[in-house]
């Protein structure tokens, strides 16, 4: 398994947030890459696929749940989350049909990072 | 908006700021201070939304120190550290916006649906005009005095665009103020 986590978010001080996160969480051995957009995911993701996709759902250009659907167009196979304030039912059942693995709203603690990444990095 | 859905939508703000504080700002102590009058000379983050067909901006006001402090927390950084540049002052405030935003959609998603916009972040304080309506509340989080705000537009008042600025159309009268 890849040992890169791509974190994509717009905001800098989230990507710097979820950098930290993942650290307390138990997950400083991971290479942490970071992208602003879909877009920019999307050309990271596939030059060298990562071990797992953390997104954030509201950004420009292309937004998170835009970029799983691309991913899963262009049948690209890779662990998919997403991190964002976005965290209603039905914004949980879109993420869950588009298959992504977990959905963890904002603000969160490192414990709910380990309980939902520690299944999937192990 | 009525008067009681408005009132809810503060108390989401309050609570999701309350939640930030204890997450993501490393467990500050917070303290819900009353309604705010005035929002003093401050900086703001806001977030512009759909809540019920109806243009809404979320902001928090903070003074140019609380700013510093609220952004220092976000990041990691301990209060004594060196002055954040602007630009990343701005960043970290338009995500707690963007977070206690998002915790207001959270909580009041069985009631009413909402988009969320994008963040911004402005120097000074919101001078709501005559049909707009500002409901807001003073918050101490830690040693920072914040205002969370809600500034809707009143009953009765012209046709607004999705954006949250009101727009008056040809041959249209303006709306009165509305003193409830």
């Amino acid at each position: 398994m890849s040992k890169t986590i791509l974190v994509v978010d717009d905001s800098k001080a989230m990507r710097l947030i979820v950098r930290r996160t993942l650290r307390q969480a138990g997950f400083g051995d991971f290479e942490v890459q970071e992208a602003a957009n879909g877009l920019e995911a999307l050309e990271r993701i596939g030059q060298a696929p990562p071990a797992l996709v953390i997104s954030d759902w509201n950004m420009p250009e292309m937004n998170g749940i835009e970029l799983l659907r691309e991913l899963n167009a262009r049948k690209v196979s890779v662990r998919f989350g997403f991190v964002t304030t976005e965290g209603t039912p039905d914004m949980r059942a879109m993420a869950d049909e588009a298959g992504a693995l977990f959905l963890i709203a904002k603000p969160f603690t490192p414990e709910q990072f380990e309980s939902a990444l520690r299944p999937l990095l192990s | 908006m009525t008067p009681v859905v408005q009132s809810i939508c503060l108390d989401a703000l309050t609570e999701s700021t309350g939640e930030l504080t204890a997450t993501v700002l490393g467990g500050w102590s917070f303290q819900a201070l009353g309604e705010a009058i005035e929002f003093g000379a401050g900086h703001g983050a806001y977030l512009g939304l759909v809540a019920q067909d109806e243009p809404v901006q979320v902001g928090i006001v903070v003074d140019g120190g609380g700013c510093q402090l609220l952004s220092k927390s976000l990041l990691g950084m301990e209060p004594s550290d060196e002055d954040l540049p602007p630009a990343d002052v701005s960043d970290a405030m338009c995500e707690i916006v963007n977070i206690i935003a998002g915790g207001l959609k959270r909580r009041v998603s069985d009631r009413m649906a909402i988009t969320m916009g994008l963040p911004i972040f402005v120097s000074g304080h919101p001078l709501p005009n005559q049909q707009q309506a500002v409901l807001a509340r003073t918050l101490k989080l830690g040693d920072v005095s914040v205002c969370v705000l809600l500034l809707t537009q009143k009953p009765n008042s012209m046709p607004a665009s999705r954006s949250g600025v009101a727009m008056q159309t040809a041959g249209q009268k303006p709306a009165k103020e509305h003193s409830a």
